[in-house]
């Protein structure tokens, strides 16, 4: 509940003994209680409130759908939501991927949300550490939410989080080169794709990798 | 063999750290090629960071203004694109403050760096003004390096990147 009122009307109350016992009121003048303190506090407390009735605004379906289907009505502001989910991982590439990430989710109106699976058992490196500290300041920045889960299988935990939160959209970094047995396996984008339904996949480049692959045709081959 | 050829280790080979704090919405060319080249020639990872302000009004662990962070984005894409082209490697960064000097402390308790460069403000590119820079000077750890580009020279600017 917001109640509002000007700053000169606010003064008018603590003058009046309203707010403070009278022996308080020429110190509260003196200190906080001064029409620039009481403005910036009035613009703040209004500008929350406007934030908090827009995000629970509810879009009439109707509207959007021109529809009277009462089952599709009442889903449909969930499904006009859209929420985004990046992967991260502890390496300086994910700075890219976050700020690809909160781009889209700035044109899509979206929430961002950034997730870290982290393997059981391995708590981060050193390296690693700073790295996920680096990242947890960009998502404060951006204003969107770090996250981080334990979890065996990258998808399964991904599908987990994205049912939970509502996400519409998954932005992963490049997948690492398959070798070995895994290159017969499902890919990651195809995993996600058959195990988190409905949302769509991304995949943010690497271009450190174009570093990776000029280096390797510079040099010659033993 | 080519199998048996490591890839280069993420991060620059030499683990040097040059630290490259940008405020404001264009970067000179210039500067910007010149901390390149001494990033190639250390062999050290580039680590740009935009330093957003936070307004009084707002806690200061609030996000930052949109105008702030919609600077900062592209600024540090195009930073990268650069470093892409010259096989620099880059760690980047935004940091947020009261002030710009006080997101560069902000910067500097967080981020370890050899070398700070460090873009001095020109009339017509953005850049730090001499009492930041004497104060850095004064506070700094470690070796500080200030680049004043050609009055001259057009700046980089975001619509340049894409």
């Amino acid at each position: 509940v917001l109640v509002d009122l000007t700053p000169e009307a606010l003064i008018a109350r603590l003058r009046a003994g309203k707010v403070y016992p009278a022996e308080r009121v020429p110190a509260a003048l003196n200190n906080f209680f001064r029409v620039e303190n009481l403005a910036a506090l009035r613009e703040v407390a209004l500008r929350q409130t406007a934030e908090e009735v827009e995000s629970k605004r509810v879009v009439p379906a109707a509207e959007v759908l021109g529809t009277r289907d009462d089952l599709l009505a009442d889903e449909a502001p969930q499904a006009l939501a859209e929420r985004v989910l990046a992967l991260i991982t502890p390496r300086p590439r994910s700075q890219r991927l976050v700020r690809r990430a909160w781009r889209s989710a700035q044109r899509l109106g979206a929430e961002l949300d950034l997730l870290y699976v982290q393997p059981p058992g391995a708590p981060p490196r050193d390296d690693e550490r700073v790295q996920l500290e680096a990242l947890r300041r960009l998502a404060s920045v951006l204003g969107a939410s770090f996250l981080v889960e334990e979890g065996d299988d990258l998808v399964t935990t991904v599908a987990q989080v994205a049912g939970e939160r509502g996400t519409t959209y998954v932005l992963i970094g490049q997948p690492q080169p398959r070798t070995g047995l895994r290159r017969f396996g499902e890919s990651l984008p195809d995993r996600l794709l058959r195990m988190v339904p409905g949302v769509d996949v991304r995949i943010v480049a690497d271009r450190s990798r174009r570093l990776d692959s000029a280096a390797t045709r510079a040099e010659p081959a033993p | 063999v080519s199998l048996l050829r490591r890839r280069p280790r993420e991060g620059g080979t030499s683990g040097r750290r040059i630290l490259f704090p940008f405020i404001g919405s264009t970067i000179s060319h210039a500067t910007l090629d010149a901390t390149l080249r001494l990033a190639r020639a250390q062999d050290a990872v580039l680590v740009p960071a935009y330093l957003a302000t936070i307004p009084q009004h707002l806690s200061l662990d609030s996000p930052a203004p949109l105008s702030e962070s919609e600077a900062a984005v592209p600024l540090l894409e195009l930073i990268e694109q650069r470093a892409t082209q010259e096989s620099v490697r880059v760690d980047s960064r935004i940091e947020r403050g009261r002030t710009h000097r006080h997101a560069l402390t902000a910067l500097l308790e967080n981020e370890g760096y050899d070398t700070l460069v460090v873009p001095a403000k020109t009339s017509t590119t953005d850049g730090f003004d001499p009492t930041d820079i004497a104060w850095l000077l004064e506070t700094a750890p470690g070796e500080v390096l200030v680049l004043r580009p050609e009055p001259a020279t057009a700046p980089l600017r975001p619509a340049a990147a894409t």
